[in-house]
């Protein structure tokens, strides 16, 4: 790959560091052609069911050293706010494998199931089982013989929805490795989407 | 983008500070899984290794050094300005009418 193809921007500022800590992205751009504020930080996330790239709290100067201060206080800040949450989560966080899952058979369909979303996958401090284990609600890449890629998942420790591609994910968990909080959350999620379900229905 | 290796550690981050450049490199399999290095903008000799096993450590490792750098530059700065303001004090000065 040419390094232009490389290339990141937000608007017109071109990304030259990034660092990514958490569910968050702190970025640093630089527009030379801006004069009066050619240096840019601001957060990147993708907490939608889509994953698309949010850009927001902006802020830009015509000082670099003052930027990157900026930066690196984010950075900081999102370290303080990754350690707080890890602090907060009292469920083993053991990192599943491919031991632990049936592995991934394209030409079954696993909607419905709990699956393994592969290490790599992840950001290595988000490498746990609170972060692994997500329930497939739908999406192309779930069916079986699927030609789209695409699964939408809840997580089960948090029940945030996203988007993930079915190459992302290890396999079905096995039953004997599904740990006693995550059957509890299942139940709960599986007991929402149903009364969720339910009043649809009533409603059409 | 080809991935830089660096003894077997894949740099994963980078930041640029004046002429100093601060990365991360990660290895799955080795000790400490984490390194924060630093070296010359724009050159591959890293040096300074500060070895860890986390890698919310070593972001934090790697904005301390930034913010290090930072500081180092801003005293330069001031000391760069200081000598400045003085000499066009003096300037000034020595355009002000006599009395």
């Amino acid at each position: 790959m040419k390094m232009e193809e490389a290339k990141r921007t937000v608007d017109t500022y071109e990304i030259v560091h990034a660092i990514h800590v958490g569910d968050k992205e702190i970025l640093f751009g630089v527009d030379d052609t801006k004069s009066d504020c050619p240096y840019m930080v601001c957060n990147c996330s993708w907490d939608n069911p889509l994953g698309i790239d949010r850009y927001y709290n902006v802020a830009g100067s015509a000082d670099y050293l003052e930027m990157m201060t900026e930066f690196t206080a984010r950075v900081k800040a999102q370290l303080e706010a990754v350690k707080a949450e890890r602090d907060r989560i009292t469920v083993p966080l053991e990192t599943f494998t491919l031991e632990h899952c049936t592995p991934n058979d394209y030409r079954e369909s696993i909607e419905n199931k709990v699956v393994v979303i592969r290490g790599e996958c992840l950001r290595p401090e988000c490498r746990t089982a609170d972060k692994q284990l997500v329930l497939i609600t739908g999406g192309f890449g779930s069916y079986a013989n699927a030609r789209g890629r695409a699964v939408y998942t809840i997580n089960l420790y948090s029940g945030k929805e996203s988007r993930w591609n079915r190459e992302d994910i290890w396999g079905t968990i096995k039953p004997e490795y599904m740990p006693d909080w995550a059957k509890e959350r299942l139940k709960q999620i599986q007991t929402a989407r149903q009364a969720k379900h339910k009043k649809r229905e009533q409603e059409r | 983008m080809e991935k830089e290796i660096n003894a077997g550690y894949v740099i994963t981050d980078r930041l640029t500070v004046g002429n100093s450049e601060f990365v991360i490199g990660q290895h799955d399999t080795a000790p400490a899984q984490f390194v924060t290095w630093q070296c010359k903008k724009g050159e591959k000799d890293y040096f300074w290794g500060h070895y860890l096993g986390d890698r919310l450590d070593a972001v934090e490792d790697l904005c301390k050094r930034a913010l290090k750098e930072i500081a180092y530059l801003r005293t330069f700065q001031q000391e760069k300005n200081i000598p400045e303001k003085t000499a066009q004090q003096a300037k000034k000065k020595k355009h002000e009418p006599e009395r």
